[in-house]
């Protein structure tokens, strides 16, 4: 991706934090970029931030593409036709909410919306897609109509997105983009990905450490009031040994009780766990400041489960050694313990 | 009568928690709206907050007077009101006034979210402790039978 020198960032917030920006090139470099070896075909686009008012409104990316030559866009917009928005036709991210009768203003014009896209997790939730024409044609108009317009002059460009042959090293043309172009930044992909995917590693790797901790922290603190509470039960035990049940039934009923216990417990845990999770949503995505979808109903079953597994197995460990101890004691021994 | 300060400590915990969620612990909005006039209005958001302070000193009320009680009818209906109590703290944010319209604004992202979860633990604590009271009675009742 091909950005004026400095907007890198810009563009990497746009695309996956929500932010709304507004950056132009100063010339269009289509065609020169076209003719460096490596570089396989070229799509402009226009990026241009609403305004963020004071009140109920939040600030849209408004994202122009060039149908004809795009190759990012259409490739997930998989129900829409893409290359058939036409003029003043929008495509809207699943936070934008349309008006009346399907339209949306911006600039002073209303644009009509042909379609709303899947929740992404990324910066699209809050974007408007439309055509470079249109954009352009608003950046245009607002000069004229808005209080605050979208910029000044004519066929303004953000971004060129290169598309690379098979065989082309994209550090290599990157590099020849910026000696040939000093006055543009180059955002590579993979790049771009590597970094958020070392971030969420790292992220994984410290929720797992906190997880195994408290877990073997739950295991001793269960394991401490299981004993003190068979302890303080011993003389029912042995009353229990004295009228003829076997140590075997007196092993399983001591189990069962540590089952009921940790399934229960396990039950409210995960429902209360999945209840925050659901209604704090949009405050997780927020702080993580990274692209963030929220778990689909099958995954948060799959977990819920899991969960409650490691919750059951967890208890039936720390229950093990009262249950082993309560086993080897002599009845008499049990019976007068407190006399 | 065991349950009797352990019920009432969580009510009145519950009711300052939705009394304070839309004031201090998660804000609502603090930006007004301005009218082509010139003249600024308070967002949807605010009068929820006003409506939850209200709520929940009605709740701190509830939870003191369960504790000051002693008949278990009594408690029964206390615990009946704080369910209901806990139903209109829901209802308020999310039916009857709402938040503002866009999801990542901050009532929506915060405010409207906490208020749920403390409102549907007020609920499920009155209907339990409900249940729990008609389970003392009816005990309290085969006692007396007994004798």
């Amino acid at each position: 991706m091909v950005v004026p020198r400095g907007c890198a960032s810009s563009l990497q917030n746009t695309l996956l934090r929500s932010e709304s920006n507004t950056f132009y090139m100063n010339e269009n470099l289509t065609e020169g970029l076209s003719a460096i070896p490596g570089v396989e075909q070229v799509s402009p686009q226009l990026y241009i931030g609403s305004l963020n008012a004071s009140c109920c409104t939040v600030p849209v990316q408004l994202i122009g593409f060039e149908p004809k030559t795009d190759f990012t866009i259409k490739s997930w917009m998989t129900n829409i036709d893409s290359s058939k928005l036409g003029f003043g036709e929008i495509v809207a991210g699943s936070q934008v909410n349309p008006a009346f009768g399907g339209k949306v203003w911006f600039f002073g014009q209303p644009f009509k919306v042909v379609a709303t896209l899947d929740d992404t997790g990324m910066g699209f939730d809050s974007s408007v897609f439309m055509t470079l024409e249109t954009a352009q044609h608003m950046i245009a108009i607002s000069e004229q109509t808005a209080v605050h317009p979208a910029g000044t002059g004519k066929d303004r460009l953000s971004a060129l997105f290169v598309k690379l042959a098979n065989d082309s090293d994209a550090t290599k043309v990157a590099k020849t983009i910026m000696s040939a172009y000093p006055q543009t930044d180059v955002v590579i992909l993979k790049e771009m990905m590597q970094h958020i995917s070392t971030q969420l590693n790292n992220i994984k790797g410290l929720i797992y450490g906190i997880q195994g901790l408290l877990w073997i922290v739950s295991v001793l603190i269960l394991a401490v009031v299981f004993t003190v509470t068979t302890n303080e039960r011993k003389r029912e035990f042995g009353l229990f040994l004295a009228l003829g049940a076997t140590r075997k039934k007196l092993e399983s009923l001591l189990m069962t009780e540590t089952l009921i216990i940790s399934i229960s417990g396990a039950l409210i845990g995960v429902i209360a766990a999945c209840f925050i999770m659901f209604e704090f949503r949009m405050l997780i995505a927020i702080s993580l400041g990274l692209p963030y979808m929220q778990p689909t109903i099958g995954s948060t079953i799959i977990l819920s489960a899991m969960s409650l597994l490691i919750s059951v197995f967890t208890g039936v460990i720390a229950c093990l050694y009262s249950v082993i101890h309560i086993g080897r004691l002599e009845t008499h021994i049990m019976i007068r313990e407190y006399e | 009568m065991k349950n009797k300060p352990t019920t009432g400590i969580v009510a009145i915990t519950l009711g300052i928690l939705v009394a304070l969620t839309p004031i201090a612990i998660f804000p609502v909005c603090t930006d007004m709206i301005e009218l082509m006039n010139g003249k600024t209005l308070f967002m949807k958001c605010h009068w929820t907050a006003m409506a939850e302070l209200l709520v929940g000193i009605l709740i701190v009320f509830d939870g003191m007077l369960i504790m000051g009680f002693k008949k278990h009818e009594t408690r029964t209906a206390l615990s009946i009101m704080l369910f209901l109590f806990g139903l209109t703290a829901l209802v308020i944010p999310t039916v009857v006034i709402g938040m503002c319209e866009t999801a990542t604004m901050a009532c929506r992202v915060g405010t409207e979210p906490a208020l749920i979860v403390v409102s549907v633990i007020t609920m499920v604590v009155g209907i339990g402790n409900t249940f729990f009271q008609s389970s003392s009675i009816k005990s309290e009742q085969l006692v007396k039978k007994e004798v």
